[in-house]
């Protein structure tokens, strides 16, 4: 609904203003961001990062109950994730974990928090040419990034319905850093509803189950802020939650610079604990950085921007004491 | 029997067991593999794989020239054992998983891009990921916007990443 909402606004404004090549840009992000709450699809695509490349199969389906999609990986050890409307459930099969999560409704761009001339600028939105995806014609979106702080993004969108054929992340030296294709999808028609079923929930009866679920608190209740903000993002929401099985609460930082979002996870570390590795990792494309606070706090930054972003982000966060 | 192996390598099981489980190890196959198994897994954990390959090898082949010693407490002990197997059963269980979950951690917060992560995580590839990493990567891509996937699609990360470096 809200994704509708925009296209509206969006159109308004595009009809108001000067059609510009960038608002032309935005009105198909804007497209985007509906086609994907609202088209029934399926298909295959084709994941890549570093040097892991990966084929998973997805299914969406909307209709009058809501949304409900599917992901299941095809390489390398079973993994399955099932959404309906908000519920997300991660199924590990091989471990037989099970971690459970509530999903922001809207998540393309996170744009109920950020305004299109957020997203403008912070990178520079144009259309590309028109290429072709999974054997259907696709446009090219363009976002270069106008600082450091973030990677560049090229969307390939099928005009027809606004769905995302693929998309590529690039860092400052132009390498990729992930890589999304769809090899091969169908869009709009009937989708089967058992294509959107969980194969593992029936078996799942004893497995361990992570609870990562959040409940919004105010950022004066939660008593961390991030102070001297990275340039160009913003807070858009603040929840506690328990991340580590049977851990504390940890209060969990969301920002965004309308199209990258960083989390920043604070966690009072429990007494007797071993002490955590801190510093800088990596895990695929999502950079991480820890630091501790004292002894009594653990600062984890995460997100899929350049290494500087994380760190800078973990670096600026201050406990008040209550 | 392999909850013995495990005692045995981390070193918990009363001398009295040992000389049996060696004779039993040495006589099947199957216990041979187990064993063959754990010593991997623990030199995976600790960063020996390297040295593992023919130590195991060089170990057997040492037992081998042994002389086997049946001593009757030894039995005693074993049945005593075997009786307590389905208590002891799930602690070595979570041991070995809490092991291999610390360990894991120890490998994903090395820094990235070097050749010594691609070597520890590929000698570890059967180790599972660290559920708090992997709990916090599911719980900021629930917010994560737009850069790849559409829809759940944005979880794709968060599945891609559970195999580590790990090269495909």
């Amino acid at each position: 609904m809200i994704g509708r909402a925009w296209v509206v606004a969006l159109s308004l404004f595009a009809g108001l203003a000067q059609a510009s090549a960038s608002q032309d840009a935005i009105a198909w992000l804007a497209k985007v961001s509906a086609a994907s709450q609202t088209l029934n699809y399926a298909g295959t695509f084709v994941y890549q990062t570093g040097r892991t490349t990966e084929t998973s199969r997805i299914a969406h389906i909307s209709d009058a109950t809501g949304e409900y999609e599917r992901l299941e990986t095809l390489d390398g050890p079973p993994r399955e994730i099932v959404r309906s409307n908000g519920d997300v459930r991660f199924y590990l099969p091989q471990e037989k974990i099970i971690i459970s999560d509530h999903a922001m409704p809207k998540r393309f761009p996170a744009w109920a928090h950020v305004s299109p001339d957020q997203l403008m600028g912070n990178y520079n939105v144009r259309l590309g040419s028109l290429d072709r995806v999974a054997g259907m014609p696709a446009q090219q979106v363009v976002l270069e990034p106008r600082d450091a702080f973030r990677y560049g993004h090229t969307f390939w969108v099928e005009p027809g319905s606004g769905l995302m054929l693929k998309s590529r992340m690039l860092d400052s030296t132009g390498a990729v850093v992930e890589q999304f294709a769809f090899s091969d999808v169908s869009i709009g028609g009937l989708v089967e509803r058992d294509k959107v079923r969980s194969r593992y929930a029936a078996a799942a009866g004893g497995w361990r189950e992570i609870n990562a679920r959040g409940a919004a608190v105010t950022p004066e209740e939660a008593g961390v802020s991030c102070r001297g903000l990275l340039p160009g993002f913003r807070p858009i929401s603040t929840v506690r939650r328990q991340v580590k099985d049977g851990g504390a609460d940890a209060v969990h930082l969301v920002y965004s610079d309308g199209l990258a979002t960083i989390s920043v996870f604070v966690e009072p570390i429990a007494q007797g604990r071993k002490t955590p590795v801190v510093g800088e990792s990596a895990v695929g494309p999502t950079r991480i950085f820890k630091r501790l606070i004292g002894a009594q706090y653990l600062v984890t930054a995460l997100g899929e921007v350049p290494p500087e972003s994380v760190r800078r982000l973990a670096e600026s966060v201050e406990i008040r004491q209550k | 029997m392999k909850e013995q192996i495990s005692a045995l390598l981390d070193g918990e099981l009363e001398p009295t067991g040992v000389q049996a489980l060696l004779s039993h190890t040495k006589k099947e196959p199957a216990l041979r593999e187990c064993w063959d198994e754990y010593a991997l897994i623990g030199d995976a954990l600790r960063g020996e794989a390297e040295l593992s390959s023919d130590f195991t090898a060089k170990l057997m082949s040492r037992l081998d020239a042994e002389p086997t010693v049946i001593a009757p407490a030894a039995s005693a002990a074993l049945a005593k054992r075997r009786r307590s197997a389905l208590d002891t059963l799930l602690p070595i269980a979570a041991t070995v998983a809490g092991v291999a979950v610390v360990a894991w951690l120890g490998l994903r917060v090395e820094p990235a891009d070097t050749t010594r992560v691609a070597h520890a995580t590929t000698a570890a590839r059967a180790v599972p990921a660290a559920d708090a990493d992997r709990a916090y990567l599911l719980a900021h891509h629930g917010y994560a916007g737009a850069q790849a996937v559409p829809g759940v699609g944005y979880y794709m990360r968060t599945a891609a990443e559970q195999v580590g470096d790990e090269v495909r």
